[in-house]
């Protein structure tokens, strides 16, 4: 039974992610472990100095929506099976904290409400780089309509972050790796070689994780998936870091661009 | 099914290592690439000197070395008591064979691997009296998935320990080993950290985390300053036990393979580790 995490903010957690959540407990069994904070951006929190701690602002309306979203949280795990304990904070929150949590934790889920920025409705690029970088176990974000996956879509380019990212994944999220899943050789400036793709060791190790797999040789842009250029419902995309998704720029969070999504859950486990 | 390395010196297989990664890989199902490391000076060589004339014999039947007197058909003969032995215990294997220098391509080979089962002998010809040697050191320091060193066979394990400092490095071994051995989670396991605190650091968080895993946890502080010190005390009154540790480099292990006066201390441990880093 593998540990996951889900974070929200207090306004409300998506009911896409408790459909994911659904779908993985009927793979394998989870362990919902739901962290809920007052109102203050879960990403703000990652993204402050980690040794202050943080004291939130927390009136009796934010109290009431925080036991609602709680309510909300209990009833649907007692309705779908699932195994739950909570993790609730009154008004203060220290970074470190949260990064334990995500240190005990083999997954973490988020919205993408979390990672949205205004009303452009795209993802806050330096928010998931960042995100990424403080969690401690592999992050997925989950758009807010999506298909259940049926497919997924490997982005790689050979690096070590790229072959962590498929493994954890299978150990992970088993029930999903069965099904058809491509290796897209990834367009970016740090791809060592297209020619990774052919590598006797990658078909060596994808056949025992990825049954159906494909390798696609010629180079992609990932990104046309978020773009809705190419999307195909029920899609699951897997990547090393940020680093691998074509446009961020390595070592650089800051660099990192704001990308749309259009109903792919994203799977990132940083190493 | 996984793919899981298991990584010898062509002239010398480790058999007990060999033991370990075949049990390893019949009870989670996996496959078994095995990479021997050969002397690239082996044809030169006219004659064998010191080998051990019955290095596998109660797991593969008699050697027979008569008429094998050169390094490189001793390499070959190794070889094919990998084969042989993995065809007995029905588990689908690879061979490579690497040049003795060749550690970056090993790496890359870690890579694709899911685990990784070295001998505490996994040594290059001129290096068998080190430990670790320089080859067996790379792979705990580098190496892109996690090691095991085992040092004998492994017959019955009762336990399994893991070394937990609260950090990072730490839980993320914890976390691989119950992924890619799954099939200890009938054991008892013991969360052992050394230092002078009341209880083990973040108690209820780790417990939540192995609960989904294990059903049978105790949690033991083990006092004292010299933790790669104290805590080779603990584990070397364990009998059957599978020891689970952090990064290499860092913390205990760091200390337990410091050369002392006798031979570093984890040396002395029967028991098999499990090392990955963060």
């Amino acid at each position: 039974m593998i540990k996951v995490l889900i974070a929200s903010e207090g306004t409300g957690i998506s009911p896409a992610v408790f459909e994911f959540v659904k779908q993985m407990n009927a793979q394998t069994p989870v362990l919902l472990a739901g962290l809920f904070l007052p109102e203050s951006h879960f990403i703000d929190l990652l993204t402050r100095n980690a040794y202050l701690a943080q004291a939130l602002p927390c009136d009796k309306k934010m109290h009431r929506e925080l036991v609602e979203i709680v309510y909300e949280f209990i009833n649907f795990c007692k309705d779908n099976n699932i195994c739950y304990s909570l993790y609730s904070d009154s008004g203060r929150f220290e970074l470190p904290e949260l990064q334990y949590e995500t240190r005990y934790a083999d997954l973490l889920i988020v919205g993408e409400e979390l990672l949205k920025t205004g009303a452009a409705g795209s993802w806050c690029g330096r928010c998931l780089a960042d995100l990424i970088r403080d969690s401690e176990c592999p992050v997925i974000v989950i758009p807010q309509t999506f298909t259940a996956p049926t497919k997924n879509i490997i982005a790689f380019d050979g690096t070590a972050a790229a072959v962590y990212a498929l493994k954890q994944f299978s150990y992970l999220l088993p029930g999903f790796a069965v099904n058809e899943t491509l290796f897209m050789a990834v367009d970016n400036h740090i791809a060592e070689s297209a020619a990774v793709l052919n590598e006797k060791q990658l078909a060596e190790l994808v056949k025992s994780h990825y049954p159906c797999y494909r390798i696609e040789v010629e180079a992609g842009n990932i990104l046309k998936y978020f773009s809705g250029e190419m999307n195909e419902a029920g899609t699951v995309i897997i990547a090393g870091s940020y680093r691998t998704l074509p446009g961020f720029s390595a070592g650089c969070a800051n660099l990192a661009p704001d990308i749309q999504c259009q109903g792919a859950p994203l799977f990132i486990a940083s190493y | 099914m996984k793919k899981i390395l298991f990584i010898t010196n062509a002239c010398s297989l480790d058999c007990d290592a060999l033991d370990v990664a075949c049990y390893i890989a019949t009870n989670a199902k996996a496959s078994l690439k095995g990479l021997f490391f050969e002397d690239a000076d082996a044809a030169r060589d006219a004659a064998l000197s010191g080998l051990d004339p019955d290095p596998c014999g109660d797991i593969l039947g008699e050697p027979d070395t008569i008429g094998f007197e050169t390094t490189t058909e001793t390499q070959a003969l190794n070889i094919q008591r990998f084969r042989k032995l993995c065809e007995k215990r029905h588990i689908s294997c690879t061979v490579r064979c690497l040049g003795k220098d060749n550690i970056a391509e090993a790496l890359i080979e870690s890579r694709f691997a899911d685990l990784i089962v070295a001998g505490e002998r996994t040594a290059a010809p001129d290096e068998q009296d080190h430990f670790p040697a320089t080859l067996l050191k790379t792979f705990l320091q580098k190496a892109e998935c996690p090691v095991i060193v085992a040092s004998e066979r492994m017959t019955y394990i009762e336990e399994v320990v893991f070394a937990y400092d609260g950090s990072a490095s730490a839980v993320f071994a914890i976390r691989q080993f119950a992924y890619l051995l799954p099939f200890f989670d009938s054991k008892r396991i013991i969360v052992v950290q050394v230092g002078d605190m009341p209880a083990v650091s973040y108690k209820q968080q780790i417990s939540e985390l192995l609960k989904g895993y294990y059903s049978q946890i105790g949690y033991e502080v083990v006092h004292g300053e010299d933790p790669a010190f104290e805590l080779f005390n603990f584990l070397k009154r364990r009998d059957h036990c599978f020891i689970v540790m952090g990064a290499y480099g860092r913390a205990y292990l760091s200390q337990l393979f410091k050369d002392s006066t006798a031979a570093p201390l984890i040396q002395l441990l029967k028991q098999p580790v499990f090392i990955t880093h963060f």
